[in-house]
């Protein structure tokens, strides 16, 4: 255990920002980076990365989803561990990437080495770093909320929840279907906002009921419809990607 | 027609599956030949002789299964009190009109049915068939883990008396209980005697299709009542 | 046959809006959810189960050709007849055919989503022969002269008030019937049909094809009644229903009750091998087993979506679907709903006829997690949407807002001068929108977020400028 922990110290870490949270939550990116380097990780971040390609991947246009994903292997192909505040971009690379590429076995081995390094960043904690206290407090009653993708198809479940629950002076709530999709699912939200919302809006009660003041999540994704509900109806529950959590001091 | 359709489907499909060219597998790669018959025997007295160590194991829990999907169990030590369970049975549901499977068991109870006055339905008259207020039958074998009986239609076995009459009573043995599904189907498989139905019984019918609320007694019968005797 | 274009979004609309259908979904799934996680969790080996189930389905489908011509002998063998139906209207008339030959005038049905398929009740019912669907659902559906919402509970969308008060309206029954009731009135009812009908058509679940036995799976017992009273049982099954060896059923039950209903086993299930035997007290006379394809095979054709094929219709991607939950059966557009309709309608009745379906999902992933022969819906969904967006009639359906908006998100993923730029002008462009660092209610296409939901701001400092003040600190 203690040699996997420092090998993986000196292994450089890159960090896949993923274009949501470059373009409207860099202070998910700051805390994650905050975060790192209290834990002595050395990090860089590949100027050029752009997006991995989902948005056209999931709404059928793989081709243009392809070239974008291109780029993201040519950005990320020297980089060590590569980390990303977002299971679901993680998914991407790790899972649909294959499926995007199944025709081309040229490109099997770059995808395998590069899905081999590529890490959610709770899971990277967890996992790669076996950190779950990272001295973090934070006073408030936290529940948590699985994003789809981190949790079926990457399996992370209780990677999260160790490190929310190691955060002094959190009260964890397991809230009601904490399992349950918010109905963000990317393109979905806007090609059929009305079933959505009315996902959402179930989400939103089971929040609420859970008596939580804070709700913590693994995908900006998720919080951005989760925290634009919350907003919207005036709902003094705040939202928070885990990072955030595990930056505050 | 049909002809025409038939070689047309199977023509899609293997130019679906396998591509123009279509190369076939040899039938015997999709589907092995059976296992030798003196293997298969050696496991059929394996799997008995298993099943009548465990017997009283599993015949408690096929009750406790039977009873959770809402039968009525009795177990009676020998012939003449399981008649006796079907004579009070009878009164108790101030029977008049019964159908019955021809079995030895129950050739003893008809004499006795006929003593009373009571009247045997024709299962090869349907209407009389409606009219059956109790239907017995016998039971081939037993599932424990489901609480499952399974009656295999023969001449003397008709598929209808235990569907149509309003009470079933199922007389079984307590030998013929197999401990799973799986156990189940290797000895029927191998069972001699082809049947042109077999049918896995569990509980009285029910419904669920109002709002999930459980309702029994739909189409088949409401009650249905095991009698076991070793 | 269906030949409108189905469209989801404004099937779904109604559905949302309905408070009573609202309640009866949230009911239904909550309970089927609850049933099916206990009876699985009973169950040690459930994954090794689920394992077993899709390798049989798996090998099944890659050699179905076969195994139907074995199917075949063996049902001939028993004393029955095979009819084979490249579509919905041959199945139609070849089951038409053998009503009209033996004079039928009425017939009882159990529940089958195939006949449902092909519209087989109108085919009857247009050559004059009465026909009765016998599952309390079904019926319940047949009067209300809808269609079914659910693949397991028909009736799924209407409260037991719904049901009363159709029963009073059309049987004129007591107002205000409770469930026991309302069954009650349905057996008396249909008892009377079964003894009068000249035959019975039941769909099939499992076909073994070194028996020839079909295998029908029911809790109510009508099934049993369709195939045991009428002179005359056809059994109508898709191509895919096909099983090597007998002992597969095990296997089968075991994953499909618990999936479905939450129960071990179901009520009753029939194993049912040709027509009566000439000794058989009762029983058939014939027997009668339509094989149809009905697009089956161009399914087959397409190998990355032909697991589709290996689903055994137990509904648990419904129950567990959070889109099912909301929308309900009916907006699917037709007889298969929820994650499996998504993937199954657009196959069978051609992806021009429902492009929206393979995107009516937020792609949770929550249904293959349950699904009893692990199908992987949500990449079957991926590879339909490609399909979508592949195709002709897709390219047409695809608006051109979208085509120009995908161009422009890849050219300014590919450029990332031209991303800054986007960034930086989106910033700016904000303003006039902006109140309290929150977007409340932005001009098309944005408002299909706002109209619902807070859109966040565009940061000023997006997190590559960040990153160079921070990397070093």
């Amino acid at each position: 255990m203690d040699t996997s922990k420092k090998d993986s110290i000196d292994i450089k870490t890159s960090l896949f920002i993923t274009c949501l949270v470059d373009i409207f939550f860099p202070q998910v990116g700051e805390s994650m980076v905050r975060v790192l380097k209290s834990l002595g990780v050395e990090i860089d971040f590949p100027e050029d990365q752009t997006c991995c390609g989902q948005p056209a991947f999931n709404s059928g246009f793989h081709h243009d989803a392809k070239e974008v994903a291109k780029r993201f292997l040519s950005v990320f192909n020297r980089s060590g561990f590569i980390v990303s505040p977002s299971g679901s971009c993680t998914s991407m690379v790790r899972v649909f990437y294959k499926e995007l590429f199944k025709n081309e076995p040229k490109m099997i081995e770059v995808l395998d080495n590069i899905s081999s390094r590529t890490y959610e960043f709770s899971e990277f904690l967890v996992n790669v770093l076996r950190v779950e206290d990272v001295g973090a407090i934070y006073n408030g009653k936290v529940t948590y909320h699985d994003s789809c993708h981190l949790l079926r198809e990457l399996r992370i479940k209780d990677e999260p929840r160790k490190l929310i629950k190691s955060v002094k002076g959190v009260e964890f709530i397991e809230m009601n279907l904490h399992d349950a999709c918010c109905g963000f699912g990317g393109t979905f939200s806007v090609k059929f906002p009305d079933v959505s919302a009315s996902i959402l809006d179930e989400k939103i009660e089971n929040i609420v009921k859970s008596g939580a003041d804070t709700i913590v999540s693994t995908d900006m994704g998720c919080l951005m419809q989760i925290g634009g509900a919350l907003s919207r109806r005036g709902i003094p529950i705040k939202t928070m990607h885990i990072a955030e959590l595990l930056a505050s001091r | 027609m049909s002809g025409d359709s038939r070689k047309e489907i199977l023509r899609r499909i293997k130019t679906g599956l396998r591509g123009p060219s279509n190369t076939i597998e040899e039938k015997e790669t999709i589907f092995p030949p059976p296992t030798d018959g003196k293997w298969i025997q050696q496991r059929i007295t394996e799997v008995r002789e298993r099943l009548e160590e465990k017997k009283w194991d599993l015949i408690n829990r096929f009750i406790d299964e039977i009873t959770k999907a809402g039968g009525r169990v009795m177990v009676g030590r020998g012939e003449d009190e399981i008649r006796g369970f079907i004579t009070r049975l009878i009164e108790e549901y101030n029977a008049k009109l019964l159908a019955m499977w021809e079995s030895d068991l129950l050739i003893g109870l008809r004499n006795l049915i006929l003593d009373k006055s009571l009247q045997l339905a024709s299962p090869i008259n349907k209407d009389e068939m409606a009219r059956a207020d109790i239907g017995i039958t016998g039971t081939d074998f037993a599932i424990a883990e489901t609480g499952t009986i399974v009656l295999i239609t023969n001449e003397t076995q008709p598929r209808s008396i235990s569907l149509i009459p309003p009470i079933h009573i199922a007389v079984m043995r307590s030998n013929v209980v197999v401990e799973n599904l799986d156990e189940l189907f290797f000895l029927v498989k191998n069972r001699s005697e082809p049947t042109s139905c077999m049918t896995f019984i569990t509980g009285p019918s029910r419904t669920a299709d109002i709002e999930l609320n459980l309702t029994l007694g739909v189409h088949g019968p409401k009650e249905l009542i095991v009698l076991i005797y070793p | 046959m269906e030949t409108r274009r189905l469209r989801f979004e404004i099937d779904s609309a109604s559905a949302l809006k309905n408070q009573n259908l609202q309640k009866a979904l949230r009911n239904a799934t909550d309970r089927f959810r609850a049933i099916r996680e206990r009876a699985t969790g009973e169950i040690k080996d459930w994954e090794d189960l689920r394992r077993r189930a899709r390798e049989i389905k798996k090998n099944t489908i890659e050699h179905i050709d076969q195994y139907l011509e074995i199917l075949e002998e063996s049902i001939k063998k028993a004393g029955g007849t095979i009819h084979w139906a490249r579509d919905g209207n041959e199945a139609c008339s070849i089951i038409l055919d053998i009503a009209r030959k033996n004079k039928v005038k009425s017939v009882v049905k159990s529940k089958s989503m195939a006949t449902e398929e092909i519209e087989l009740n109108q085919a009857l019912e247009g050559a004059g022969i009465r026909v009765v669907e016998t599952d309390l659902g079904e019926y319940i559906v047949q009067i209300a002269k809808e269609r079914p919402s659910h693949i397991l509970a028909p009736a799924i969308h209407k409260t037991k008030e719904d049901i009363a008060r159709l029963f009073t309206e059309r049987l004129n029954t007591q107002p205000n019937l409770e469930p026991e009731q309302i069954t009650k009135v349905a057996r008396e009812k249909l008892r009377g049909e079964f003894l009068s009908a000249d035959m019975g058509i039941s769909g099939v679940n499992f076909a073994v094809a070194e028996t020839g036995t079909i295998v029908i799976i029911e809790n109510e017992g009508n099934a049993r009644l369709s195939t045991t009273i009428p002179r005359i049982h056809i059994a109508l099954m898709g191509i895919e229903k096909v099983t090597p060896k007998f002992e597969d059923i095990s296997t089968f039950l075991n994953v499909l009750f618990r999936s479905a209903s939450g129960q071990k086993i179901s009520a009753y299930v029939s194993f049912i091998t040709g027509p009566k035997r000439k000794s058989d007290a009762d029983g058939p006379e014939e027997f009668h087993l339509v094989i149809m394809d009905n697009g089956r095979s161009e399914i087959l054709a397409h190998e990355e979506t032909r697991e589709t094929l290996y689903c055994i219709r137990c509904g648990a991607c419904l129950n567990i679907c959070p889109v099912y939950r909301k929308v309900g059966g009916h907006s699917y557009g037709w007889i298969y709903s929820g994650p499996i309709g998504a993937i199954l309608t657009p196959q069978l009745l051609g992806i021009d006829k429902a492009p929206d379906l393979p995107f009516a999902s937020s792609l949770c992933g929550a249904c293959k997690d349950v699904c009893p022969v692990k199908i992987d819906i949500p990449r079957v969904l991926l590879e339909l949407r490609k399909r979508v967006k592949d195709s002709k009639e897709g390219r047409k359906n695809t608006g051109f807002g979208e085509r120009i908006a995908v161009r422009l998100w890849r050219f300014s993923m590919e450029h990332k001068i031209i991303y800054s730029l986007v960034s930086s002008l989106s910033y700016i462009v904000q303003k006039p929108w902006l109140k309290n660092g929150r977007l409340r209610s932005l001009p098309l296409p944005f408002s299909r977020w706002t109209n619902h939901r807070d859109f966040p701001a565009v940061s000023k400092t997006p997190f590559r400028r960040m990153w160079r003040e921070i990397k070093d600190t």
